[in-house]
């Protein structure tokens, strides 16, 4: 099994993309509301103020989206996400990573 | 990164003569650009009180660090001053400030800002340190309490 971590950038590829996880055979995932770290350096912490500009493409929001999904999956998940979004012709749209997961508690089995 | 490599012994003034923010900052400007001919007087002062504008320097306690990045600089510079009585500096907690650091980079070495900006602010929030700082009269002291406080803590 493995934990697939989204970080979607662009939410407004949120609800396709959703559809389009559930139309391949994902059952399920977590959704977090979730704030790209140079957002925060650069408009929470004054000192850093001078370089938002810098840090321009850093997301106010974004989304964190996790799933736990057999690894025969990932590839799967990836081509949804590219049709989707068309975060491998673009960078700051979307990234993805896949780990690998140990133990399940509580999962439906 | 370590602060004390930057420290210059002729960019360090104590006490600092002016006692309005936008005097200080020209004040330790001069001290860099007496010493360096790449900085530009007048461009460089224009981007410090531009930055001045976006949010305040005057991080609090005591403390602010007006910066800039500079297109036709290359290299970092760093000046200091200690101010004797505290100045008004729109700081963030409306406390008068007694420690500036001035800091100039070049336009494209935006991380070597970020972590510059990054150690010196978690530094100065260290009470112990201030209070050293204060008790400062020269530039050598200066660099002595940099030096020793990184070798310290950052070894």
């Amino acid at each position: 099994m493995k934990l697939i971590i989204i970080f979607l950038n662009k939410i407004e590829y949120l609800d396709d993309l959703l559809s389009a996880f559930l139309e391949i055979g994902v059952p399920g995932a977590t959704i977090l509301d979730s704030v790209g770290m140079g957002h925060i350096v650069s408009h929470d912490i004054p000192i850093f103020a001078g370089l938002r500009d810098f840090f321009a493409g850093s997301s106010p929001t974004n989304k964190t989206i996790l799933m736990v999904t057999q690894k025969d999956m990932i590839s799967k998940i990836d081509e949804v996400l590219k049709d989707v979004t068309g975060y491998d012709q673009q960078t700051g749209i979307a990234k993805m990573v896949s780990l690998p997961v140990d133990g399940l508690f509580g999962f439906d089995r | 990164m370590r602060i004390s490599p930057y420290l210059d012994k002729d960019c360090i003034k104590i006490p600092l003569e002016n006692e309005k923010k936008h005097h200080i900052i020209q004040e330790l400007l001069d001290l860099i650009t007496e010493k360096y001919d790449e900085v530009d007087q007048e461009i460089t002062l224009q981007s410090l009180l531009e930055r001045e504008k976006i949010e305040t320097t005057g991080i609090g306690e005591n403390v602010a660090i007006p910066h800039a990045r500079i297109k036709k600089i290359q290299k970092v510079y760093f000046a200091f001053g200690i101010a004797q009585k505290g100045v008004e500096f729109d700081s963030l907690d409306q406390r008068p400030v007694r420690l500036v650091f001035l800091i100039l980079c070049p336009e494209k070495k935006v991380n070597t800002q970020i972590g510059l900006l990054a150690r010196l602010s978690r530094f100065v929030h260290d009470k112990r340190l201030r209070k050293k700082l204060l008790k400062c009269q020269n530039s050598q002291d200066v660099i002595r309490v940099f030096t020793k406080y990184e070798d310290k803590h950052f070894s």
